[in-house]
């Protein structure tokens, strides 16, 4: 598997521009830019790995936090992970579907560890670790065919 | 408020709970007994827990408190706080601003402040919200144990309202705060987990750790910290101080409106917390994880934790309770679910462990604030986790080792059970 580093200072400069064209854009559902906004935002470093069915952009945060978002082939966010030791800004990574787990966390009464949205739309699981972060989110309907769920860790 | 009246018939309740918890003891309940006859502890190294709903209003299930006692560091002035959430998956005491001011205000706890006298004051993100406020310098004090000047938060604060000084890296990921009893369903929380500090290391954006001015108009700014200020308070008793032991009662399906247990501080310390028969499992030392394997899925990130309400894990068989459900959020099984998982420790060791899911509306007890089978769910593609709440401390020992410790030839952090 090939990975092929994209941190160039000519390719950062393109990322920043559209971020400030278009700052309201984020990760899942959104676009590559948005992609790049995020790591820019995180500070983290950033590879893309070209998939059969997609392509797999990690960011690693100086601090540990990783962040995987998986594009397809138009160019859409169709899921999200994340790993580490604190917690990515939740918001930013859900983009437009960021008011859904504002509004499940204001609903929900299952203490401050667990949080999981299960629409036929749109899959949540958020997690605070006994120390550290995880979680999932993606979309069902935008998967790629070929792509097995398996993947999206 | 009713607040001075309902601590008072507690205070009787508790003492007869905490006689009643050593006499289990005594009689060789779980894994403390095995030395129980010789001689009593030499400092009281247990108090009672009350699976009981919580703060008026609260209504909280499966959610264990304990009675703390805070005080003005090396004074009298103290004020005896009830309904304290023991927390195994946080560190740090934390009291809310709301529970405060029956013997004991936040502006009379010495504020701990940086080098230029800055206030320092707290984020702490959780999945369903953060909670926002100072960190001050407390004695705890619970049963014969002392935690002397130690760091503490005081959570929702007036003094630093978090509408107004929350930077947006605290309040953006989440933007839900839980800086009242209501909200955050307790008047305090214990954080005894495995860890000793409460972030390590710790994010200068704004999302952890923040210093305020002192001058008018406040404004506060991230602050970089070696390592979290606010640390476990067990951790910083002066024996009893290598971890916890947790004890709740066997509970029907039906549930109860309060259960009895037991808090034990120390492993293998004294005569009365000793491993007895109980099987170490060490976690991940990077995420105090161990790997379950439930339905054929491997949950690598795998954890207990007494403040999670029930067991959640990925099972998309069982049915979810659905939004208008008054147990939104859990499992609604068609019919009862008798299934099991394992848990394998970070050195290999695994044990299969049976758990019972039932559908909550039908045979809970409408009063029942203790209901050992409950379950969640989480998505199921991609879950890494089973998160073993509240019901898998019910009729069982569970000992929560920590990273410092070595306990039973193991290296923490761990658990035992």
């Amino acid at each position: 598997m090939s990975t092929r580093l994209v941190r160039t200072s000519a390719f950062l400069t393109v990322a920043l521009a559209v971020v400030t064209s278009a700052p309201a854009r984020a990760a899942l559902g959104g676009d590559v830019a948005s992609v790049l906004h995020d790591a820019e935002a995180l500070q983290a470093t950033h590879a893309v790995t070209p998939m059969v069915n997609y392509d797999l952009h990690e960011g690693t945060t100086a601090d540990g936090l990783q962040v995987r978002e998986y594009v397809d082939r138009s160019g859409k966010v169709f899921a999200v992970t994340w790993k580490g030791p604190r917690s990515p800004n939740v918001s930013e990574l859900l983009g437009v579907h960021a008011a859904r787990y504002q509004a499940a966390a204001q609903a929900h009464r299952s203490g401050h560890h667990v949080l999981s949205i299960n629409d036929p739309d749109l899959v949540v699981t958020a997690m605070r670790l006994p120390r550290g972060w995880q979680g999932q989110a993606y979309l069902p309907a935008a998967i790629p065919a070929g792509v097995s769920r398996s993947e999206l860790r | 408020m009713s607040k001075l009246q309902a601590p008072l018939r507690w205070t009787a309740a508790l003492t007869l709970v905490a006689l009643l918890g050593a006499a289990l003891a005594a009689c060789g309940g779980g894994g403390g007994s095995s030395a129980l006859v010789s001689a009593p502890p030499t400092v009281i190294n247990y108090t009672p827990i009350t699976v009981n709903g919580g703060p008026p209003g609260v209504n909280a299930i499966n959610t264990p408190y304990i009675t703390v006692t805070m005080c003005v560091p090396g004074t009298n002035t103290c004020q005896t706080i009830d309904s304290v959430l023991v927390d195994t998956g946080s560190i740090g005491f934390r009291v809310l601003a709301g529970a405060l001011g029956n013997g004991l205000t936040s502006p009379q706890l010495p504020q701990v402040t940086d080098s230029s006298g800055d206030a320092v004051v707290e984020c702490v993100q959780f999945i369903d919200g953060y909670s926002w406020g100072p960190v001050k310098a407390a004695d705890i004090k619970i049963a014969g144990e002392t935690a002397s000047n130690v760091d503490i938060q005081v959570i929702g604060d007036p003094a630093y309202p978090a509408a107004t000084l929350a930077p947006a890296a605290c309040t953006s990921s989440v933007n839900v705060e839980e800086d009242t009893v209501l909200t955050f369903g307790a008047n305090a929380v214990l954080g005894v987990g495995n860890y000793l500090q409460d972030c390590n290391p710790c994010l200068s954006d704004g999302s952890s750790y923040n210093v305020c001015t002192s001058s008018t108009p406040t404004t506060c700014q991230p602050v970089a910290v070696s390592a979290g200020l606010v640390t476990n308070p067990v951790a910083s008793f002066a024996s009893d101080n290598n971890g916890v032991v947790i004890q709740l009662p066997t509970v029907s399906t039906a549930g109860a409106a309060s259960v009895s247990g037991t808090l034990w501080f120390g492993i293998g310390t004294q005569s009365n917390n000793g491993l007895g028969s109980a099987t170490v499992y060490q976690l991940d030392p990077d995420y105090g994880t161990f790997v379950s394997t439930f339905d054929g899925q491997t949950l690598t990130m795998s954890f207990e934790d007494s403040g999670s309400n029930a067991n959640f894990f990925p099972d998309p068989a069982i049915t979810a309770c659905p939004q208008s459900d008054p147990f939104f959020g859990f499992y609604c099984p068609a019919s009862t679910v008798d299934t099991s998982a394992t848990i394998q420790g970070y050195a290999g060791n695994s044990v299969t462990v049976p758990f019972t899911v039932t559908d909550p509306d039908s045979t809970l007890s409408y009063t029942a604030a203790a209901a050992p089978d409950l379950g969640g769910p989480e998505s199921k593609v991609a879950a890494q986790s089973f998160d073993w709440g509240l019901p898998f401390f019910f009729d069982r020992t569970v000992f929560i080792g920590f990273e410092t410790a070595t306990i039973g030839g193991v290296t923490g952090p761990l658990i035992a059970f």
